[in-house]
């Protein structure tokens, strides 16, 4: 079993980088694990099917708009990827996450397992600097992908010596 | 009768691109092009270390990821007067043609060819004749007639479960759309085969950046590949090789799918090559360095003179913004290392302001950047492998259209699709080489990846180039003491995008739309072919799912 955790948005606009930071964060806890990737991919664009192809498990997190306080936490399955339905292409670079998921399933490469782990954002105006709300959830959003994966009975190997802060922009 | 239309889709919060044109007698008059979101590196980078200033650089986007990188290392490079070692260049270079293949032929089959292949068609075509169509075309060993009839298939079930998906979007059933139902086959199996090749070469560009998007490798004085021609840990023989087994792939994909599908495409819309033209004026600029004095396998320049690589002091002078039609204070015209960026967000109002995007000027004038201003000066100046490649695709699309196609029909709407792929061609042609030049100078015994940067006391200013798959980069740094004091990056759709200027001269995507005719404006295709020609990227920079709408939604920045 082969699993992908990414970690998606844009560390130059402020809780837009959630994502990015915590795969970070998760790379730093865990012992290096040939079947579980662990990738930065920012803001990938049309490149992001390439990341996703060969994976039996794919876990991405990402800032989410959605009515929810900043800095929860809500699982989104596949289903409610898809359901949001493929916006309207308005620039050629402009692929979301659902046409990804639908061009997978076109190539016939769709993973076994796929969840959306959301953080709601507070802002994503130009700043290295995430909200405090959303900075809080960088440990919680990890220790949500880490009980996803144990659920799909991967394990992942916790160093004992963890960093006590996590990765920080300034 | 006279129409404004106003192609819009995404809300001024969220920011994107945003067309406005003007149709009389169903053909465009006018146009403005408008970027509706801010793009402010400096606020980032001012008062950084100038040496991890491309570490930011290249989070502008994250389509075009390594080229930012590229573009802010040779800046500041250029304001210490740093050479780097011969390795580093061939590093650079081989990652600099990998991101530009997967970006080249990832916009022509996923971001693009929807424009002019209707899928609906596809699912009715013949996989046999379509099998014989590509055949002849090219011998490219995966073509076959299962192939074909899979994807057929793919279609049809799609069709018949009123899932079309990725597809639903499209103009299938446009007046405009009479690619013939094989060529739509071939189009889109390659289109579902592209997928695997270019991924292909992004490996390549992960093998030596580290990875990507954001590759890791670059330091201000070279690269941080250590290499060790005995060791599995360092770049050796083995990773050489490996990467060498894996660009053969990319490159046969380009060369006979990717350049061979464009020259059909185009050979089948000749009307395509009389309209969409643009600007007058075109700006490239040189890029693969090879040596320490200037020599670059990728020529630059304008029409009327030759841009010679990283000392070229007219490109330095020639460059100025101005802010009359943009959302900034200010009307004058100013110089990179002097720009203004004091926001003054108005109304939108086509005789004020309407835009986010400066207007950038060449001794003045708009220029068109990108793939075709790339072959029209390098077919002007003589280039061989530009000439080679223009020629025979000049004369694959001739043979198809039956007609006599000559360079000059290349300044046109599907010109810019026959450009793309025609360097793309020369991208991969030059990909085997650089990879020679590395492993050759590996075992002539040279190993040095870097030189270490000095930062002067005082203030130094630089300019970084790079001739990137839209076109002319250009990043501007003045540094202080080492500390970023300035910083301004002149992107290819800062060109292409650009707004009208202070004397009202509209800029390329605008001058491109002028004259094109509207068949439908309830779905403007025609606007979207001719825009999308230039590969328009206001760059992607935040992706947000929003699960109350019925869309993700897609901050862009430029």
């Amino acid at each position: 079993m082969k699993a992908l955790v990414a970690g998606i948005g844009n560390v130059l606009l402020e809780d837009d980088g959630i994502g990015p930071v915590v795969v970070q964060t998760l790379a730093q806890c865990l012992h290096p694990d040939p079947s579980i990737e662990i990738e930065d991919l920012g803001t990938p664009g049309p490149g992001l099917i390439d990341y996703l192809v060969g994976n039996d498990v794919v876990i991405l997190v990402d800032a989410v708009c959605n009515d929810r306080p900043p800095g929860s936490i809500h699982v989104y399955t596949r289903s409610d990827v898809l359901s949001a339905g493929v916006p309207m292409r308005t620039g050629p670079h402009a692929l979301s996450l659902s046409e990804a998921l639908a061009t997978l399933d076109l190539l016939g490469h769709d993973p076994v397992h796929f969840l959306l782990i959301g953080v709601a954002a507070q802002s994503c105006e130009l700043g290295l600097q995430m909200s405090d709300p959303v900075r809080n959830a960088v440990e919680p959003a990890g220790a949500e992908i880490l009980r996803q994966l144990e659920g799909f009975g991967i394990n992942c190997a916790r160093k004992t010596r963890v960093p006590s802060a996590h990765f920080q922009l300034r | 009768m006279s129409q404004r239309i106003t192609i819009d889709p995404i809300t001024r919060i969220e920011g994107h691109l945003r067309i406005d044109v003007q149709i009389d007698g169903g053909a465009i008059s006018d146009a403005w092009v408008s970027a509706t979101m801010w793009r402010e590196m400096e606020t980032i980078l001012r008062g950084r270390d100038a040496r991890e200033a491309w570490l930011f650089a290249q989070r502008i986007c994250g389509v075009c990821t390594t080229v930012h990188a590229i573009a802010s290392v040779r800046a500041v490079e250029d304001a210490l007067k740093l050479e780097i070692p011969l390795n580093a260049q061939y590093i650079r270079n081989l990652i600099l043609i990998h991101h530009a293949l997967r970006d080249h032929a990832g916009h022509f089959y996923q971001l693009s060819s929807l424009d002019w292949l209707d899928p609906m068609r596809a699912a009715k075509a013949d996989p046999r004749r379509a099998f014989l169509l590509a055949e002849s075309r090219s011998s490219w060993a995966r073509n076959s007639r299962d192939g074909m009839q899979s994807s057929r298939d793919k279609m049809a079930h799609m069709i018949e479960n009123g899932r079309l998906g990725i597809f639903a979007d499209g103009y299938g059933g446009h007046p405009g759309m009479h690619l013939d139902p094989e060529a739509c086959l071939v189009l889109l199996t390659h289109y579902l085969d592209s997928f695997e090749f270019l991924r292909k070469s992004s490996q390549v560009v992960a093998m030596l950046g580290g990875k990507t998007p954001h590759i890791q490798n670059l330091t201000v004085g070279g690269v941080a590949n250590a290499i060790n021609l005995d060791s599995e840990a360092a770049l050796g023989l083995d990773r050489l090789e490996a990467m060498r087994a894996t660009m053969a792939e990319v490159v046969s994909f380009i060369h006979q799918v990717y350049f061979e599908d464009a020259c059909l495409l185009a050979g089948s819309y000749p009307e395509w090559f009389d309209c969409g033209k643009g600007s007058d004026f075109y700006v490239s600029v040189p890029d693969l360095p090879r040596g320490s004095r200037g020599q670059t396998d990728m020529p630059g320049g304008s029409l009327q003179r030759v841009v010679k690589p990283y000392s070229d002091a007219e490109f330095r002078e020639a460059i100025t913004e101005d802010n009359v039609h943009a959302y900034y204070r200010g009307n004058k015209a100013l110089h990179p290392w002097k720009g203004e960026t004091e926001p003054d967000l108005t109304d939108w109002d086509p005789e004020k302001k309407y835009s986010w995007v400066k207007a950038a000027r060449y001794h003045g004038q708009p220029a068109e950047v990108g793939p075709l201003a790339d072959v029209l000066i390098g077919y002007a100046q003589g280039h061989a492998l530009t000439r080679k490649w223009t020629n025979l695709a000049l004369e694959r699309v001739s043979a198809t259209a039956g007609c006599s196609l000559t360079v000059e029909n290349l300044r046109s709407t599907m010109g810019r699709h026959v450009a793309r792929a025609i360097r793309a061609a020369m991208l991969a042609e030059l990909a085997e080489r650089h990879w020679e030049l590395l492993v050759n100078n590996i075992a002539g015994g040279d190993l040095a990846v870097h030189n270490v940067p000095q930062f002067p006391s005082g203030e130094v200013s630089g300019l970084g180039i790079h001739s990137a798959p839209r076109g002319a980069l250009s990043h501007w740094v003045v540094v202080d003491n080492g500390i970023i004091k300035n910083y301004q990056a002149v992107v290819p759709s800062t060109w292409n995008a650009s707004p009208r200027d202070r004397d009202g001269v509209p800029g390329p995507y605008e001058a491109a739309l002028r004259g094109i005719t509207v068949a439908d404006v309830e779905r403007p295709l025609e606007v979207l072919r001719t825009v999308h020609s230039f590969d328009p990227c206001m760059a992607c920079a935040c992706h947000a799912f929003d699960a109350a709408g019925k869309q993700i939604s897609v901050i862009k920045v430029l």
